[in-house]
């Protein structure tokens, strides 16, 4: 009986400084998005930033900081935010439900689908009359990434394919997406070429408050139902076969997870254009912190998305004086060594 | 008493028929069965078959209730299934994964009974002292160890096991095999378990099938199936059976037919 109450209390150890790590992730992505606040062209001291921030949007008692906070820096920094959290929780269902620790929307070519999705809506004028652009442009960006996250669950499936034949494929897929995208640009007219090149560098510079509600409503919802199937995600890690002796409907969970990432990936790139690697670091960072059980895994790779793309978001705005630089190149420049991190190590241990 | 019969069972893949009428006989809680047969036979098909992973036409018996007509979580009430591949080395700890196991299965009890009955799996598998390790480093025998015990949490009547013990050492294959032994006899399970090697069936299980494309060429006690003759027809080898000194039976092949 000593025995037995020393592993509860092990577990349960384990399992608080697990929430504390996710209670750390979220006061950190707070901070990171209060630093990015207080950064910028014009310097916003911490005291009025918080006086104009909870005056309100209607007050402009404090005169251009209101301004400042509520048209400009807020929503765009809301969006790296929101965005981030997207992107790392696509990225984490991503690897389990594709069992590969290279799958992320952007290197699978979900991200690339979704630009040419995005561009065609605005190429075509495809609108919906009654709505917002944005949604005709998120609708048809999500057909596209729905398209192509089956087309790459096929490929695993039917073709029984390794990690490194469905990386391949994906890595077709972005280069078919992407001459698509600019074959795009070459035909497009004045006005909407520069639309279309914001898609390929991923920015956060035009969000408003719109889309911002529409991304955050929509991670919302795809956050609590992925969170309703942690257990059968967790249990997937185990492989499909093992999964389903332990009583889980593979093909209901993997059906689900798939819907549930294109839509983040296709709402991130129709807001924000095609942002590279958050998707594929963050759940990298989730797994050492606190482990593959999903219901902890899940909002931990979520939070550290928004962090990673809040501090690019940053890097962004004040690397350059004067100058916000794509927030994709960011990203890239610190993912890319990443990546090889990562392939590195799995030709190690083969 | 715990009764379990499967099958007739068919099943075609294209146009290429694997399982032709597979059934077994009528197995009884506390028994040990060996699906055997040469590479392709299709041992590892119809485990699959029964454990519901793939869908084949034909009923599965337990106790009056037919496991085919089951939903895969009702039917993983029942039946717990154990696939060739280890378990990976997940990011989780041994506690973690067994109490997974529990949670999926419907019938969780809240975390202290749960905690319990993990306790009780572990400790009678003798990996008490694994409790709080990480999956990532055990050793594949440990693992294997590990994923019985997920299948064992739920106190299943049908153990379905696809070789368990082709990653194994020699000791951790006496260890699997022995703690499959008297876990069966102890919660009166029915365990089938497609072994490779027929001269473990002769010394470890009651009784066997032997398959040969898709058809079951003999069942019944392991004694009557492990013969020179039905060797020579399921494999194609000349075997001799011999008994050991301490009269353990021994399968030696010298040679193809």
């Amino acid at each position: 009986m000593k025995e037995r109450s020393n592993t509860e209390s092990v577990q349960r150890a384990l399992l608080c400084r697990r929430l504390l790590i996710i209670a750390l992730l979220l006061s950190g992505l707070i901070a990171a998005v209060l630093w990015n606040l207080v950064c910028g062209a014009s310097h916003l001291p911490l005291d009025l930033l918080l006086k104009a921030l909870f005056s309100g949007p209607d007050d402009h008692l404090e005169g251009s900081a209101g301004v400042i906070l509520w048209q400009l820096r807020l929503p765009m920094v809301l969006m790296s935010a929101v965005t981030g959290l997207s992107l790392g929780l696509a990225g984490a269902e991503m690897q389990t439900v594709l069992d590969n620790p290279l799958a992320s929307p952007f290197t699978l070519g979900l991200s690339a689908a979704s630009a040419f999705g995005a561009s065609l809506a605005i190429i075509l004028g495809l609108y919906i009359p009654g709505l917002p652009s944005e949604w005709s442009i998120a609708g048809n960006a999500f057909l596209f990434s729905i398209g192509s996250a089956f087309l790459l669950e096929m490929v695993v499936r039917l073709r029984g394919a390794s990690a490194e034949t469905v990386i391949l494929f994906g890595i077709a897929m972005v280069f078919a997406f992407q001459a698509m995208v600019s074959m795009l640009q070459f035909v497009a007219s004045e006005d909407s070429l520069q639309d279309l090149v914001f898609w390929t560098m991923g920015s956060v510079t035009r969000a408003d408050w719109t889309k911002l509600t529409l991304l955050s409503s929509v991670f919302s919802a795809v956050m609590i139902w992925s969170f309703r199937d942690s257990l059968p995600l967790t249990a997937l890690r185990f492989g499909d076969d093992r999964a389903a002796g332990l009583g889980v409907d593979v093909r209901r969970v993997r059906l689900a997870a798939l819907i549930r990432i294109s839509l983040l990936a296709a709402l991130a790139v129709a807001f924000s254009g095609t942002i590279g690697f958050v998707g594929l670091v963050a759940p990298h960072i989730a797994r050492r912190l606190v482990g593959e059980d999903h219901r902890l895994y899940l909002p931990a790779a979520a939070l550290s998305g928004g962090i990673i793309l809040c501090l690019a978001c940053l890097a962004a705005r004040t690397l350059v004086p004067g100058e916000v630089l794509p927030v994709g190149i960011m990203t890239a420049l610190v993912g890319v060594p990443f990546f090889l991190g990562i392939v590195l190590r799995r030709e190690k241990t083969e | 008493m715990t009764e379990f019969q499967a099958g007739p069972l068919s099943l075609s893949f294209g146009r290429k028929q694997v399982l032709h009428e597979v059934r077994t006989e009528v197995l009884r809680g506390g028994t040990m069965t060996a699906l055997l047969g040469p590479n392709g036979s299709g041992k590892s098909t119809f485990l699959r078959a029964v454990a519901g992973v793939i869908r084949a036409n034909g009923p599965i018996m337990l106790d009056g209730m037919n496991l085919a007509r089951m939903s895969v979580q009702e039917k993983a009430r029942y039946c717990a299934y154990m696939p060739q591949l280890l378990p990976p080395p997940v990011r989780m700890s041994v506690v973690e994964v067994v109490l997974l196991s529990l949670r999926l299965g419907g019938n969780y009890v809240g975390a202290s009974a749960a905690m319990e009955r993990v306790d009780a799996v572990l400790a009678s598998l003798g990996i008490m002292h694994l409790a709080d390790a990480m999956m990532g480093e055990l050793s594949g025998g440990q693992r294997q160890m590990i994923g019985l015990a997920q299948a064992l949490v739920r106190s299943p009547k049908l153990l379905l096991l696809d070789e368990p013990l082709s990653a194994l050492d020699p000791r951790y294959q006496f260890i699997v095999m022995d703690a499959l032994k008297r876990e069966t006899v102890l919660r009166n399970m029915v365990t089938l378990v497609v072994l490779h090697d027929p001269a473990v069936a002769l010394r470890q299980v009651d009784s066997a099938m032997m398959l040969r494309t898709g058809r079951v060429i003999a069942s019944g006690v392991v004694e009557d199936i492990v013969t020179p003759e039905i060797m020579a027809e399921a494999y194609g080898v000349r075997a001799r059976i011999e008994r050991g000194s301490d009269g353990a039976a021994m399968v030696s092949v010298e040679g193809v037919v």
